[in-house]
């Protein structure tokens, strides 16, 4: 085989449709893939415009694709609309280049197309499913909210009116219901929180420094009982959903505080840029978490220890990975067990003129 | 000024246990003389405020709570109406809902809500709640807008 009929073994083996036009958009040449995602031969489109495979409210991408060509431009996997000989629509994806004469003269193009429409299918099947699923769990968490409510205000309402007559085994069981409602309710509050997290708009300069100090007013409690000592120093200015910024640093220092070993808490958080991005740190002296774990933690519901030794509902951590998702960031941990931990995360340098 | 007992309020309200709560808490912190009337959907209420309903005889009340998600007419309709009649725009409302979204506490204030709580999970911060309800109703009663000759 000659190098010409080995290139046309390759064009005509090729699941994509390749054809070549001149700058008037005559066809040239058509592969076997191209009649067969078409449904045209390559007798009918030779020295036929290449619009007629243009659906007419495309019509104005073929000038500007030709425009560009002329300027020596390729286009790169440009997604859109054709049509078949059949009448019917497909979605394909288009690499255009030029071709150019001996003389570097551009003389036509060449045109890989590609069948997407199974591809572009399956996404849309993803993003209903994705979407049905954040909308099932913010409806029922709040469907969920309500009898819960109810629960724990007429259990409360019970136990105050019956409390002298009660014995220490029924106050054990009002207690344990009033509990196990209170726990429900964080968990429902939590899941709604998560299946929020990639709807809020990032958009407000938020002031990371700003941000730890209204958390660490949040956390007054829980650090005036630890005896918590947290610094934080030189922390950016980001554009950012002021809400979830607030949430994520208030999840990694109240664990950074909760998951605390003999000592008391000592927290740092601290930040530095790598080029285009901002990643911050949070270190604390704490118990630390397996190598094992590193990755498992970041999922809901995923817990190491028991409710009685640290409490929650799993779903914190989680929360910030998607917060961080949704700002185009990425979180990780560095520790090992009885060593601290280091949470770092990620953000992007926005456009803000710093002070 | 307005005595403590005997105040007229309206409840709407479509949830008989937040009906319930209430009236128990009320009780609870010795504000037994709040008459608390419940009313369960958005147009009965339009209905017996505007004297629509053939009660005409009934006075109108002193005070109105409103439940935002109630049936017929939706919670902040009720209070567009109020605020747009002569003769209801003076009762003031006060908003109880289970909704903690900025949207609805913002609406309810423009439409001229004199107070939004959200509706609690503790019974105690549910006496709270009604106390300063109560609180509030007196502050208010004393204020010169009450007093019918010094009209805007």
């Amino acid at each position: 085989m000659d190098e010409k009929e080995v290139y046309k073994a390759v064009v005509d083996s090729s699941s994509d449709a390749i054809i070549t036009k001149n700058l008037d958009g005559i066809v040239t040449s058509w592969n076997r893939a191209a009649e067969r995602i078409f449904g045209y031969t390559a007798a009918e489109m030779i020295g036929r415009s290449i619009t007629t495979l243009i659906p007419t409210d495309h019509l104005n991408e073929e000038p500007k694709i030709i425009a560009r060509l002329k300027k020596g431009e390729m286009i790169d996997h440009y997604e859109t609309i054709r049509q078949r000989k059949d009448g019917t629509l497909i979605e394909i994806s288009l690499t255009v280049s030029p071709v150019k004469d001996k003389n570097g003269i551009i003389v036509g193009a060449s045109k890989i197309a590609r069948d997407i429409g199974k591809q572009k299918e399956y996404e849309r099947k993803l993003i209903d499913q994705a979407t049905e699923l954040e909308q099932f769990a913010y409806v029922a968490s709040h469907d969920l909210q309500e009898p819960l409510r109810k629960i724990a205000l007429y259990i409360q309402m019970l136990e105050s009116r019956i409390e002298a007559r009660l014995d220490s085994e029924s106050k054990r069981y009002i207690e344990k219901v009033v509990n196990s409602s209170r726990r429900m309710k964080r968990l429902i509050e939590d899941l709604l929180s998560y299946s929020r997290a990639n709807k809020m708009e990032v958009k407000e300069e938020v002031d990371l420094n700003q941000t730890v100090k209204n958390v660490l007013g949040d956390l007054e409690a829980i650090i005036r009982e630890t005896g918590a000592k947290i610094s934080f120093e030189g922390l950016p200015k980001i554009r950012a959903n002021a809400f979830q910024m607030h949430q994520l640093l208030q999840n990694l220092i109240g664990n950074a505080i909760k998951f605390h070993g003999m000592d008391s808490p000592v927290i740092d958080v601290s930040a530095y840029q790598d080029k285009n991005t901002w990643v911050i740190s949070v270190k604390d002296n704490g118990i630390g978490v397996e190598p094992q774990y590193h990755e498992q933690i970041f999922k809901v519901f995923h817990r190491l220890h028991g409710q009685d030794t640290y409490p929650g509902t799993g779903i914190g951590l989680a929360v910030c990975k998607k917060i961080l998702e949704h700002h185009g960031g990425k979180i990780w941990v560095n520790s090992s067990r009885g060593k601290g931990a280091t949470f770092r995360f990620t953000l992007p340098v926005g456009n803000i003129s710093e002070k | 000024m307005k005595n403590r007992s005997g105040v007229k309020v309206l409840y709407v309200e479509d949830d008989a246990s937040d009906a319930d709560f209430a009236r128990i808490a009320l009780k609870d912190i010795g504000c037994e003389n709040f008459k608390l009337d419940v009313i369960p959907d958005g147009e009965q209420a339009i209905n017996f405020l505007t004297g629509n309903d053939g009660a005409t005889t009934e006075p109108l009340p002193d005070m109105v709570l409103l439940d935002l998600n109630v049936p017929k007419v939706p919670g902040k309709d009720i209070l567009k109406a109020m605020k747009s009649s002569d003769h209801l725009r003076t009762i003031p409302v006060v908003v109880l809902s289970t909704s903690k979204h900025q949207k609805d506490i913002d609406d309810s204030f423009h439409l001229g809500a004199a107070g939004y709580f959200t509706k609690p999970t503790d019974f105690e911060e549910y006496k709270e709640t009604f106390r300063a309800i109560c609180d509030y109703w007196v502050h208010k009663s004393q204020l010169p807008s009450k007093n019918p000759t010094i009209r805007i």
